[in-house]
């Protein structure tokens, strides 16, 4: 209690901070446009690992082995990979035009037509709502199992203090919430990553132990079937290109030339922190093979682990995991706002709320998304499938394709009418495509990711109208 | 290089002529699709055989990457993408091959597709990292091209080679 009654007087700061900053709609969506390389890759980190990566990630190695770590191998390229094929254009454009929201930059790459925008921002607040509830969920599991207080209660107050500074402050405030949380998980991860591995004997007991008593966890696939592990590295790595709470940090930099340094922070803030998956992920398991740790379920793993190296080990563990959540609950909000506030009702030809505005749809989104997460355990399973999947399902297509392609551009007002059909549907058949393949996991093969398979349908769709167009015309 | 016909600043050697715009254009309208496709057609084969899941993971990584080369293409941002392939080629067979071997597959993975490239890929893209023009800095059709701003009819024109 102690820890989080301090996280909201912290929290209440930032906002109060935040709030004398945050006059203009390019302050409160896009913290002002005046952040830096580290600020922006450190805080897009935190944004972008939440709770999964401390509990989720670890326990899943029980279950998958080496085969899980496929999740996290692409973290090498996914700064480079971002900034090269979305970064740059959204920078430039950004700037360019003053846009302060990803639809209203889709928008724009499609001649400012509405539906492409409308689209992507009623993805964006499905996505956002869906993923708030299960960080509200995550908040309070953590306060179960790490913190000794009710769930309830630990879940109010996490999302409480996230959504002080996120509606008082908006992104200026939350940018640097994000960006002390995110050093916060990085520091956490390899002091958690060290000790566990330290506890099991270190690195090689670690692998002996495993090799003798669970062979199948290791391997270059674990227990995992090579096509899931391949699936898992390809959504994690292009699916970087359409997770909106990243693209969003991009709209964040105060200048072009930033995003030289952007990809080195990006990967090693990345890199740092996902060292808890892998640490505690071997750690831990090497310590359930040798006995030392009992587990009822993969999630259990983190905690028994951190149980077994002692209090501080269960307190740091309950601060990283509050940290991750609360910076991915941030961002999300944000989003969710700005995509009700400004880009539904500018799509629909009305003029866009202001801060007033945004800051009570924050509210509004941050209750109905606790109260999901917290009283309705049936809403968080279905509502966790419209994560990671569901976002680049949707965006991946028309982020990159549909951005670049030379054909999709054009001065031919009925091609423009076209290529803006075109991107609609294409996000709609994306997200549409992964939630009903997200229904039926259970009887996928492997490998058939729907995230990747919702992706791989919008870009059907968009090469599809392309190529037609080209018909139409030859024809006339 | 250049694939597209934005007309920003290019990776041309000094000398070259510049190609017209509808040839550069009408290059990446041609061959975009074709990649597009047999990323998604490799991705479901994979599912059924994972070897070419494998190759899908290499074409699509190593083709998401190449979209720099719409805006900007230079020799070493040319060869900083070959090198991506190969990275991912290596990585990924060395996993198929080892992928029974329990303590080498495990260091083979954590080695050559974690540890060595994290270095290596971001000094490559600030090493290829230039500052964009104006014009071109938004990519093909984004920026006035797709805004409907004052230079729309311009920069739209400057893009819309293989419409036609």
């Amino acid at each position: 209690m102690t820890l989080l009654a301090a996280l909201l007087i912290l929290a209440a700061a930032i906002a109060w901070w935040g709030l004398r900053r945050a006059r203009t709609a390019t302050d409160y969506f896009a913290a002002g446009r005046r952040a830096g390389a580290w600020l922006v890759g450190v805080a897009g980190t935190a944004a972008a690992l939440s709770a999964f990566t401390f509990i989720g990630g670890p326990g899943l190695f029980v279950v998958a082995g080496v085969g899980s770590l496929w999740i996290v191998l692409s973290a090498p390229l996914t700064g480079a990979l971002q900034c090269w094929a979305v970064g740059e254009p959204v920078v430039a454009l950004a700037r360019r035009r003053n846009a302060v929201t990803i639809p209203e930059l889709i928008g724009m790459r499609f001649g400012g037509a509405p539906a492409p925008r409308a689209a992507a921002a009623a993805v964006i607040v499905i996505g956002c709502v869906a993923s708030l509830a299960v960080q509200a969920r995550a908040a309070a599991v953590l306060g179960e199992d790490f913190l000794q207080i009710p769930g309830v209660t630990a879940a109010a107050l996490a999302m409480l203090a996230t959504t002080l500074y996120t509606a008082l402050g908006g992104m200026r405030a939350g940018l640097l919430a994000d960006a002390l949380q995110g050093a916060v998980m990085a520091v956490v991860a390899v002091v958690l990553a060290v000790a566990a591995i330290a506890a099991a004997g270190g690195p090689g007991a670690v692998v002996a132990t495993l090799q003798r008593s669970r062979p199948e966890l290791l391997g270059a696939f674990g227990a995992t079937p090579p096509a899931q592990a391949c699936a898992w590295f390809l959504l994690f790595c292009v699916g970087t290109c359409a997770q909106p709470h990243y693209l969003q940090k991009f709209l964040f930099l105060r200048s072009t030339s930033e995003l030289r340094r952007l990809p080195a922070v990006l990967t090693l803030a990345l890199a740092l922190t996902l060292t808890v998956w892998i640490g505690v992920g071997l750690g831990g398991a090497a310590l359930v093979a040798q006995g030392a740790v009992a587990i009822g379920q993969p999630d259990d793993l983190t905690p028994r682990t951190m149980e077994f190296i002692g209090p501080w080990a269960v307190l740091l563990a309950g601060v990283g995991v509050l940290a991750a959540l609360m910076s991915t609950a941030a961002s999300f909000l944000n989003l969710a706002a700005a995509a009700l506030t400004r880009d539904l009702p500018e799509a629909a030809g009305r003029a866009p709320g202001g801060l007033g505005s945004a800051r009570l749809a924050t509210v509004v989104v941050a209750v109905a998304a606790t109260a999901l997460g917290v009283f309705s355990e049936r809403s968080v399973a279905l509502l966790g499938i419209a994560g990671w999947g569901f976002f680049t399902a949707a965006l991946l297509p028309v982020m990159t394709l549909g951005w670049h392609w030379p054909r999709l551009t054009t001065r031919d007002d009925v091609a423009a009418r076209a290529n803006a059909r075109a991107a609609t549907a294409a996000i709609l058949a994306g997200a549409g495509m992964a939630l009903a393949l997200e229904l039926l996991r259970p009887m996928l093969p492997p490998g058939l990711e729907p995230g990747l398979a919702g992706a791989a349908m919008g870009v059907l769709v968009l090469v599809g109208v392309g190529s037609r167009k080209t018909r139409v015309r030859r024809l006339t | 290089m250049r694939l597209s016909g934005d007309g920003g600043a290019g990776g041309r050697g000094v000398g070259d002529p510049p190609p017209p715009e509808r040839v550069r254009g009408s290059a990446a309208n041609r061959w975009v699709p074709w990649v597009a496709v047999a990323a998604v057609v490799l991705f479901f084969a994979g599912v059924l055989w994972p070897p070419l899941l494998g190759l899908a993971v290499v074409i699509t990584c190593t083709a998401v990457s190449s979209l720099v080369l719409f805006r900007r293409s230079k020799p070493t941002l040319v060869r900083a993408c070959v090198a991506i392939a190969l990275w991912l080629a290596v990585g990924l067979s060395g996993a198929w091959w080892l992928q029974f071997a329990p303590a080498g597959g495990l260091v083979s993975i954590v080695l050559a597709l974690f540890l060595l490239p994290l270095p290596l890929i971001p000094w490559l893209y600030a090493r290829t990292f230039e500052e964009p023009d104006a014009d071109a800095a938004g990519g093909v059709g984004s920026s006035a091209a797709a805004s409907g701003g004052p230079a729309a009819d311009d920069a739209r024109h400057a893009t819309r080679v293989g419409d036609e």
